[in-house]
């Protein structure tokens, strides 16, 4: 920094310090508690000695809980709709930033309007709209009676989507911030390189495919991560999309651990079933941090 | 908007197509539905619906319970992402200045976003049970001290905790880009004309960060609202006494447990409202002050 201000570097290390501290207490009582069996747990309360029983406890949440196969959910449904989110906003954001012509505004108006109001406060339309996915088309068909004028009853098609993973991931893809990011990002690309492949004969589709996606390849595979990401720490839309315990996301499930109604909970296997559940989208932050938040501010700093 | 560069008629349209469809089937066509269902009743034996009026609003707005629930709403909207934006901002300016701790400041401060709201919940409800957890010797002392499941307070003090635990993430990213952003030359600039650091703080740092502090803001509000779902089922289910009770949950609640679509359907508009408000009055009173050009 610019003068010799030691007393306020000082106090800006001591409030890093709180927040590590802040951050880091509850991730360490987790730890500790999941070491600990049950028995010790119940006779020691709470206490920060580790106690030599983690394996033990991974081995119970792997076999008597149905965690495992639900991480594989969470892995299935964040991939679906991380790559959903960014396929969606590539074309998107293509054809909003390269294209001339009417409405470009107006269609990104609509995306990004959607980030003011999250799946979590319409959830009971969104459910009945993944409950029967023709709804609109049957609204349409049987405005004014028409369809039972030509076919002697109303339209009644029926798809249901709850309960896959299609119905769990594709209502998590429809939230315009993964499209506002990458038209800031395409908007810093020069004009000249879409020109330059006009002249040698490319076309827009060519240019999207050969060109622009292998540039954005870095600033893609961050939001990718990210959107992994928030789709795996999704809770109160997979909790009622999917209810059959085979579609059932793990978050949901290391909730469920909690009801199942020990005057004492069991903490030591809920804090391993935690363990579990939050290690894979952690070990993607602490890894790949720097590419996240480059892709996040689109910064290089 | 200046790149424009191909012209052509049905191409972009059909790149847009996608989007779009998702868009309306589960953004808009959602948000339709709660308007339709907010003037209509479902018909027992499913027997249609039946055009009722403000009829569902009255009921609704004549219930003391659901104007509980919109108090609660509006002031955990408020102190929720007032005070998660207020320390990722103390966390963000301290980072700023390149220390040692800083670097892995920076990666750590990043590690809540992967817990979800829900294990964020399980988690903190056993650290802070009163019984079982952190609080348990000073309970043992001074007992009734802390306690969540009967004092409405204490159950909001942990929500809050929790809020702003798992909202550091990503509020810290976005303001700690913004101050890095800031040329280092306005520092010199202002060290030289005498300015100390809370000087330049107030007149350099603040108000060029007012951009990233905006987003931040708009986005927290419905945030903290969405959050709120995970760590309310989780650790108060509304109570004590219904005190936790927010709209999101109590929408929940109301459709899925009480089958009542109607009267979630019409809270659910109402709390749209609130949060297009909101975000409405933010955009008058705060975009206002932000200052886009450096």
């Amino acid at each position: 920094m610019i003068e010799n201000s030691r007393s306020i570097d000082r106090w800006a290390t001591a409030i890093l310090l709180c927040g590590l501290v802040f951050v880091l207490t509850p991730m360490a009582f987790v730890i500790v508690t999941a070491t600990q069996s049950y028995e010790e747990f119940l006779r020691r309360n709470f206490s920060l000695i580790p106690g030599g029983h983690f394996a033990e406890n991974l081995r119970e949440v792997w076999t008597r809980t149905d965690l495992p196969r639900q991480t594989l959910n969470s892995i299935i449904v964040g991939a679906i709709a991380a790559t959903g989110r960014i396929a969606l906003a590539v074309t998107t954001s293509y054809a909003v930033v390269f294209f001339t012509g009417r409405g470009r505004g107006l269609v990104y108006a609509l995306v990004v309007a959607s980030i003011m109001l999250p799946l979590e406060l319409m959830i009971i339309t969104a459910y009945q709209v993944t409950a029967n996915v023709a709804l609109p088309l049957n609204a349409l068909a049987n405005a004014g009676g028409l369809w039972s004028a030509l076919a002697g009853r109303p339209l009644d098609l029926q798809w249901n989507l709850l309960d896959s993973y299609a119905g769990i991931a594709i209502p998590l893809m429809a939230q315009g911030s993964c499209t506002l990011i990458l038209v800031q990002f395409f908007r810093t690309i020069p004009p000249q390189l879409a020109r330059a492949a006009i002249i040698d004969g490319a076309g827009p589709l060519r240019f999207l495919w050969d060109i622009l996606l292998p540039l954005s390849k870095g600033p893609l595979t961050a939001l990718g991560i990210y959107m992994f990401i928030s789709a795996w720490i999704q809770y109160m839309w997979p909790l009622v999309a999917a209810s059959s315990p085979a579609r059932t996301m793990a978050v949901v499930g290391l909730a469920r651990l909690q009801e199942e109604g020990e005057r004492i909970p069991d903490f030591p296997l809920q804090m391993t079933g935690a363990i579990l559940v939050t290690l894979p989208p952690l070990i993607l932050i602490a890894v790949f941090q720097r590419r996240i938040v480059r892709g996040l501010t689109l910064s290089e700093k | 908007m200046k790149q424009e560069i191909f012209r052509a008629r049905a191409l972009p349209w059909w790149l847009c197509a996608p989007q779009l469809l998702v868009l309306f089937l589960f953004f808009y066509l959602p948000i339709i539905l709660a308007f339709f269902w907010a003037f209509h009743l479902e018909q027992p034996f499913g027997g249609g619906s039946q055009f009722v009026g403000f009829a569902n609003f009255r009921r609704v707005l004549g219930s003391g319970e659901f104007w509980s629930s919109a108090r609660a709403t509006l002031a955990y909207m408020v102190l929720a992402s007032g005070s998660s934006v207020g320390t990722a901002l103390v966390l963000a300016l301290a980072a700023d200045r390149r220390l040692r701790l800083s670097g892995i400041a920076r990666n750590i401060f990043l590690w809540p976003k992967a817990v979800a709201s829900a294990s964020i919940g399980v988690i903190f409800v056993f650290l802070l049970n009163p019984y079982l957890g952190i609080p348990a010797p000073l309970n043992e002392i001074w007992p009734g001290l802390w306690n969540p499941r009967t004092n409405p307070l204490h159950a909001y003090a942990m929500l809050f905790v929790a809020n702003v635990w798992s909202a550091i993430p990503f509020s810290f990213i976005i303001l700690l880009a913004g101050l890095q952003a800031i040329p280092e030359e306005l520092h010199k600039a202002g060290a030289i004309d005498g300015a100390g650091p809370w000087r330049r703080l107030r007149d350099i740092q603040l108000p060029l960060l007012t951009p990233q502090l905006f987003v931040v803001v708009v986005l927290e509000v419905a945030d903290s609202l969405s959050g709120s779902f995970g760590l309310i089922d989780t650790m108060t289910r509304g109570g004590p006494g219904g005190a936790t009770n927010l709209l999101v949950y109590k929408i929940y609640s109301d459709g899925f447990k009480a089958y009542d679509l109607s009267g979630a359907a019409t809270q659910t508009v109402i709390l749209m409202a609130l949060v297009a408000v909101v975000t409405g009055a933010q955009y008058l009173f705060l975009e206002r002050r932000v200052r886009y050009d450096r």
